[in-house]
């Protein structure tokens, strides 16, 4: 009854809503309203954010400018090149620059300015300080927190992720509005950059890749009378859930329905996997291992994330994505293939390795100078692991173009230099569509003084151990990044977040 | 009653500078009190003097969900199923005193509870079919007896006829074309469904109708005090006995509430609610992934952060149940240890230890209760080093229930340190320093106490070669108080007014599942004067704080008709 029949992409080949309500046994009154078609015949526009914690170090992130000081002008920073307070130059970004410097912006820098000005008492511009890792609930939102609180913060308002990915869904009748990721999410600290909206302590990430495949692909292009039977269960149930739910929550003035009503709309976003069309034409990706297991299993883990994103970005089962490669602790990831250093073997047995994992090298202005050398080592590594989707989404032809083009990959650290809130860096792959201007830009912005080395950040202070004001260093507001992003995925909007911290960077635009 | 929005709250907590002393009037002051404009000296700290409160005076009741720790016990004994499932889900949110919370549940939260209720019902239909359902007819009639029992346990409270029709529609949808299951699948579904239910997920055994009102405060019933005291007392849902005394309100008696109580704390469930009391007041669930530096404890693994773990279980278990007082908890020097925890404690003969834990004396020269023991020591502890100022603000906020200060704006650099300098020394620089010492002269000290346990709970009487120093001062009861080392603060803190205050406060915290308001000064303080009075009997408390106000009211909800 459900069986797939046509083999376009577009409009036919999904099932159709009444097909699947009649089905269900299901009145459809409880639904939400959708179409019953792709409105818009275009390729799809896709916003994926990739993020993970740890920050910059000086000498190994910011290119150095040429002579003529153009945007387009620069090179990465070699090994040994570094001035004597940064001796550990290594040019991270090269995995990505090699393949892809013409599709690049790099923003030097952003400022999370939701939390740095906006969230009451934040205080964390100290150096080495948690600013960086409590800050989460503001750098997508661009909202100040509504709670902040040691270990535990609540966001004032949604994620970009979210308000685009509705928008869009809603219009184009997908099945999940967005996805959240996550590679690990760490212990303690905030494991998402993603919220629902006010109050919420963050959006969960799924970091099974079994789990994500059986959510996404489960019986999508699958035939059979057992299935069937068991979708249309599946349904009932959701049937069942979606009332009780609606009373449960009528039930509650104003603070009590806030909680209830989120899993409400979790429930509701279930119906919509459930109802909304689903491109059957899609060639089913392999079946990820059930487990990945200890340190060793985390690169499999991420291209396994990976490549279920980028099959259910083709299938358009989604146009909205972030990948939280890490939580905002880093606390319980270890690179052991990265060689012999990260290696020595603790007394948990074999695949245990000494606390070298990226928080601890993450504060190598604690630990001093192998710690800077290895935080070079692990930054290069993430950059390859960018490198590799956006590898998949070039490799992948789609309308005049490729994936790539029509998508606009925003990769943000979740800090500047030494935990800090402000300087974060922030790299823009694609066009979105030909929404921005690419081609190898490196755009800067605020009091970050441009000579050959201002990329290292903070001249006349220069030692690891002795930190300072130069911390301040700002650039410009998240804020005015994420009204850019809403706009390039056709949701117009003015400002994005709290309004005082600006509009859209034009200069982004094509 | 007005909710107090926490943004509003937060405005007042930042107000609350450091004034350089653990103050027993201010402590409550930022905490989330219920409405009120007032400031004064709220019903969580203080000493004996603190407000008597208002005899009717009503708290909030705050939806909430169940635990992880809740839901994998509630299954346990709603289904037989012991694969503890809630283990996948995402970590709770940390409230007041260090207890989880539950947030609003987003996407992630309700894929798990959907994969584990599929997986507990698979798994009952399978193996445990007569425990739930009973009776052998595949037939509708059999449907209705299977919801209108099962759904009176999962949803702790028996179905009103509406909800008993709409489970049996459901059922007849499933049994029906085009679906047309067979009767196992169907109620295989059914249970499933159940479980994802709002009724059997979150903290509200409110039945159909309206609630009784009493002075402008609602009435519990006898199935919601039912489950407040099975999951205050047993973290898990009531037994058929305490099913019966709820059915008639019976169980709203004092006696018979007493006689209840009682008979739970008696019960080996009881260990696990204040195993797991305790285990949040210690963050020792962080223990599951703690890491520390294997250059500097090579010792270390995570065989002995499980043991550390197993132990605060059993030593709050034997605590509060057996030996029963507060003085036990903070001062006793015997514990339970495994071979992991014999060798870190250096237990003459730990060769001989397995892996089951056994009753052990440490010395009591050096060891004196919870907090000298290895979980608080080494979760409140940097990786590489031992923490004055973790160990500090948890005595101070979950001991003696005092707000630690908030982090100022700017952070002034630290001195880098000399070489071999000790830990306390490093941290000593704090207390020098004008901007930073108002905070950390009572922060800090509380931790030094325990400088002679290193960041993995090992005994250490020398830091960098030379002695260390464990003695220090802090303003308890409104006396100011020289301890030597941790077993003497220890001795001070269990004789001290507000330390039994702020025990009960925790323990209101937990039971009720909120933060104390100030509508809560009146329970709380009957409560801590009968703790007192028992001779710090923490039973005798815990018997006391079921039979307050606070637990058996609530106030109306926004809007809520009467």
């Amino acid at each position: 009854m459900f069986k797939p029949t046509a083999k376009n992409p577009g409009t036919e080949s999904r099932w159709s809503r009444r097909r699947f309500l009649s089905a269900a046994g299901l009145s459809g009154a409880f639904l939400p309203l959708l179409g019953t078609a792709r409105a818009d015949g275009a390729a799809p526009k896709r916003l994926v954010t990739i993020t993970w914690t740890g920050g910059i170090r000086k000498g190994n992130f910011w290119p150095v400018l040429g002579p003529t000081g153009g945007e387009t002008d620069w090179r990465l920073c070699m090994p040994g090149e570094g001035p004597s307070f940064a001796p550990f130059t290594m040019p991270v970004l090269e995995p990505v620059v090699k393949d892809f410097r013409k599709d690049m912006i790099i923003l030097a820098a952003m400022d999370s300015s939701a939390f740095i000005e906006g969230t009451p008492k934040n205080g964390t511009e100290k150096p080495g300080g948690a600013g960086g890792h409590d800050h989460l609930p503001c750098l997508l939102t661009g909202t100040p927190m509504a709670e902040y609180r040691d270990f535990f913060e609540t966001a004032g308002g949604p994620s970009i992720d979210q308000v685009v990915g509705r928008a869009v869904a809603e219009r184009a009748n997908l099945p999940f509005h967005a996805l959240v990721l996550g590679g690990r999410t760490g212990t303690g600290y905030q494991a998402t950059v993603c919220y629902a909206g006010k109050g919420d302590g963050g959006i969960t990430p799924e970091t099974n890749p079994a789990r994500l495949f059986k959510t996404l692909f489960q019986g999508r292009n699958l035939g059979g009378e057992m299935f069937d039977k068991n979708f249309a269960a599946q349904a009932s149930v959701l049937d069942y859930l979606s009332k009780d739910l609606s009373r449960f929550v009528n039930q509650f003035g104003a603070p009590e329905k806030q909680k209830a009503q989120s899993h409400f709309d979790a429930i509701r976003d279930l119906e919509r996997q459930f109802s909304a069309p689903s491109a059957v034409s899609c060639a089913l990706p392999a079946q990820p291992a059930a487990e990945f297991k200890g340190d060793a299993a985390y690169p499999a883990l991420l291209k396994a994330q990976f490549d279920l994103l980028t099959v259910a970005l083709k299938c358009d089962l989604t146009r909205v994505a972030t990948f939280n490669l890490t939580g905002s602790g880093g606390d319980d990831i270890h690179f052991p293939w990265l060689g012999q250093e990260f290696t020595e073997p603790t007394n948990d047995g074999p695949g245990s390795y000494k606390t070298r994992h990226l928080h601890e090298i993450s504060h190598s202005e604690f630990h001093g100078g192998a710690y800077a050398r290895r935080h070079a080592l692990v930054a290069r590594w993430f950059w390859e692991q960018v490198a590799y989707f956006l590898g998949r989404l070039r490799d992948t032809p789609e309308g005049n173009g490729t994936m790539l083009d029509n998508t606009v990959v925003a990769v943000v650290n979740h800090m500047g230099l030494n935990h800090a809130v402000r300087g974060i860096p922030v790299v823009l792959f694609g066009s979105c569509g030909g929404y921005f201007k690419t081609g190898g830009r490196l755009i800067r912005y605020g009091d970050h003084k441009l000579t050959r080395y201002t990329y290292f950040w903070g001249e006349g202070d220069q030692s690891d151990a002795n930190l300072g004001p130069r911390f301040n260093n700002s650039g410009v507001s998240m804020n005015r990044l994420l009204a850019s992003l809403g706009n390039a995925m056709d949701v117009p909007m003015a400002t994005f977040g709290d309004p005082r911290f600006g509009g859209e960077l034009t200069e982004l635009k094509a | 009653m007005k909710f107090q929005s926490r943004v509003m709250v937060l405005a007042t907590l930042f107000l609350w500078a450091c004034s350089g002393k653990v103050d027993s009037q201010s402590g409550d002051q930022g905490r989330e009190a219920g409405g009120g404009e007032d400031n004064g000296p709220g019903p969580g700290g203080g000493g004996g003097t603190a407000s008597v409160g208002e005899a009717k005076a009503v708290g909030t009741f705050p939806l909430r969900r169940l635990s992880r720790t809740e839901y994998n016990n509630t299954v346990k004994q709603l289904l037989g199923d012991t694969s503890r499932p809630a283990d996948s889900f995402p970590r709770e949110a940390r409230a007041a005193g260090g207890f989880v919370e539950t947030l609003g549940a987003s996407s992630v939260e309700i894929a798990r509870y959907r994969e584990a209720a599929d997986n507990l019902a698979a798994g009952t239909v399978k193996q445990r079919w007569s425990r739930v359902v009973p009776c052998t007819t595949e037939d509708d009639a059999c449907a209705k007896t299977f919801i209108e029992s099962f759904g009176a346990h999962a949803f702790r409270r028996p179905l009103s006829a509406d909800e008993v029709t709409e489970h049996l529609n459901l059922y007849k949808k499933l049994r029906a074309a085009p679906i047309a299951f067979d009767h196992k699948l169907a109620v295989q579904t059914l249970i499933s469904a159940i479980l994802q239910s709002p009724r059997f997920l979150y903290h509200f055994e409110k039945p159909a109708g309206k609630p009784k009102v009493q002075d402008g405060a609602v009435v519990l019933s006898g199935y919601e005090v039912a489950s407040r005291l099975s999951y205050l007392l047993w973290q898990s849902m009531p037994d058929d006995e305490l099913f019966a005394a709820a059915k008639d309100d019976t169980l709203l008696s004092p006696d018979e509430l007493a006689k209840q109580a009682r008979r739970m704390l008696a019960d080996p469930k009881a260990g696990d609610g204040v195993g797991s009391f305790v285990a949040q007041i210690l963050d020792a669930d962080r223990l599951e992934d703690i890491d520390k530096d294997r250059d500097v404890y090579p010792s270390f693994s995570y065989n002995l952060a499980t043991s550390m773990q197993k132990e605060t279980r059993a030593f709050a278990a034997w605590a509060f149940l057996q030996a029963g007082t507060l003085d036990a908890l903070l001062t006793s020097n015997t514990t339970f240890v495994d071979k992991n925890l014999a060798t870190l404690y250096g237990v003459s003969d730990a060769a001989s230890f397995g892996t089951e834990l056994k009753e052990v004396k440490l010395d009591a020269n050096t060891r004196s209760g919870l907090l000298t023991q290895a979980s608080f020591l080494t979760v409140q502890a940097a990786p590489f080093e031992t923490s004055p100022i973790k160990r500090g603000v948890v005595l101070l906020e979950r001991f003696l229930c005092e707000r630690p200060p908030v982090v100022p704006d700017q952070i002034p650099a630290l001195k880098p340190s000399k070489p071999n300098m000790q830990t306390r020394e490093k941290f000593e620089e704090h207390t020098k320093d004008g901007a930073c010492a108002a905070c950390h002269k009572v922060m800090d000290p509380l931790g030094f106490a325990f400088e002679s346990f290193d960041g993995i709970g090992a005994y250490r009487p020398m830091d960098q070669g030379r002695p260390v120093n464990t003695s220090g001062s802090l303003e308890l009861d409104d006396k100011t108080v020289a301890f030597s080392d941790a077993k003497s603060l220890m001795a001070a803190m269990a004789a001290s007014p507000t330390v039994q205050r702020c025990m009960a406060t925790q323990l209101m915290r937990f039971g009720l599942g909120r933060d104390v308001q100030d509508a809560d000064a009146y329970s709380l303080g009957n409560a801590t004067k009968l703790f007192q009075a028992k001779k710090r009997d923490l039973r005798e408390l815990l018997v006391a704080l079921v039979a307050t106000r606070s637990f058996l009211f609530r106030a109306p909800f926004e809007g809520e008709v009467l």
